[in-house]
């Protein structure tokens, strides 16, 4: 890994990344949405940040730019699960509705955080778990992938039958629109509006 | 939702796009990477949203950040730039080669090609070579992800390989675009017709069993 890439300048790389919330790095085709119970299982391990760590270094704006960004980000680390309570007062306390977290919706309070700029991975939750996370298990809630990538891709393909036969979700989709990551968005966003509200 | 300012078409050209793709995933369309004309250190990434000549809500990034990006196998930077154009589609074919052509004639071109798969998948099939008719309907799919005859060679091929979920998975991605009623009739055809099936009586090459098949709105 290049010493000057944003998870070696963080102090975050050998981690794996989880937003707490529909997918929201570009450039993703395919995702998994994992349940809840993921960060139960990896508590002591893991660790969450009210933001995406990567904005630190990339597009965020900080409070004190003198500050460095693994300082700051050292300092706004919060345990697993415990993260979701300050999460479920964010949603209620900066949003209109809980909802419009989900949606992306830019909250209508800045928060305590400080920072600026980006997009919404700015206020959206983000959990890193060490090492490895087995994708074949029981916290897996849904995979998503364009439907030409599950004919095309023995891997992908693979890994929808064995979704299926595990009674697990697995939605395929159109990508009509050129981007798979906006297909891939409105998908899991349209997944969880029915599961949630 | 949250905005972007948003950025004319005119001013901006094609640097490259947005995915890395492998063999198995062309031919097809990508995102173009745009960079300013006037200021080749700042480039638009997707997702975005392009309304004739406007781009809008695309994500500002630097010429470094795009390195990283090609670094990390995120993004294809191609060698030199093209303007961009308004109404244009940018699509790599199974060769990695670029086109950049207006919509309806890159939507023609894709079809064209989809259509030649499907019919080459059809005859792999009829020959008994499986793993080419995968293949084929691999490609067809990519250049078409709207046609249904992809998915239920592929569920012909399951079925011929005794892999019931292959062949329950495929009739799962058809459902939003064929009754399933229709899709397992297709099944049965292309099945009817691989010499496995009936090696005493190859199928008639005198159409595609996807005739007088109705389809149904996604």
């Amino acid at each position: 890994m290049p010493t000057d890439c944003t998870e070696a300048l963080l102090g975050t790389a050998g981690t794996v990344f989880f937003y707490t919330a529909p997918f929201r790095y570009p450039h993703t085709g395919c995702g998994l949405l994992f349940a809840h119970t993921l960060e139960r299982f990896h508590g002591e391990a893991g660790v969450a940040t009210p933001f995406d760590s990567g904005g630190l270094v990339k597009c965020f704006t900080r409070p004190d730019p003198a500050e460095p960004p693994k300082e700051f980000l050292a300092r706004h680390e919060l345990p697993v699960p415990d993260h979701r309570r300050y999460l479920a007062l964010a949603m209620r306390a900066l949003f209109h509705r809980p909802e419009d977290y989900i949606e992306g919706m830019e909250p209508h309070l800045p928060g305590p955080i400080g920072l600026t700029g980006g997009d919404q991975r700015r206020w959206t939750h983000e959990v890193r778990l060490p090492d490895q996370v087995v994708v074949r298990g029981h916290h897996l809630q849904a995979a998503f992938a364009p439907r030409a990538r599950v004919i095309g891709n023995p891997a992908i393909k693979g890994f929808f039958k064995w979704c299926e036969a595990e009674g697990i979700d697995h939605i395929s989709f159109d990508t009509p629109g050129r981007s798979d990551f906006e297909a891939l968005q409105r998908e899991c966003l349209a997944y969880i509006r029915q599961q949630l509200y | 939702m949250f905005m972007r300012p948003s950025w004319n078409i005119a001013d901006l050209e094609v640097v490259g796009y947005a995915n890395v793709f492998g063999e198995t995933m062309l031919p097809t369309v990508a995102p173009p990477v745009f960079r300013f004309k006037a200021d080749a250190t700042r480039a638009l990434l997707p997702p975005y949203h392009l309304n004739g000549a406007a781009v809008y809500n695309a994500t500002a990034v630097s010429q470094a950040e795009l390195e990283e990006l090609r670094a990390a196998r995120e993004i294809t930077l191609f060698d030199d730039s093209f303007a961009a154009q308004a109404n244009y589609e940018l699509w790599i074919d199974q060769s990695f080669q670029r086109h950049y052509q207006p919509l309806d004639e890159a939507e023609s071109e894709l079809g064209r090609i989809a259509e030649r798969a499907i019919h080459e998948a059809e005859e792999a099939l009829r020959q008994g070579n499986l793993a080419d008719a995968e293949r084929l309907s691999g490609v067809a799919i990519s250049a078409n992800d709207r046609r249904v005859e992809p998915l239920a060679i592929n569920a012909a091929i399951s079925r011929l390989n005794g892999d019931a979920a292959g062949e329950r998975l495929m009739a799962e991605l058809a459902a939003s675009a064929l009754e399933a009623r229709l899709f397992k009739m297709l099944v049965d055809e292309y099945c009817k017709a691989a010499p496995r099936r009936k090696p005493a009586a190859p199928a008639s090459d005198s159409g595609s069993p996807m005739r007088q098949m109705a389809c149904m709105a996604a």
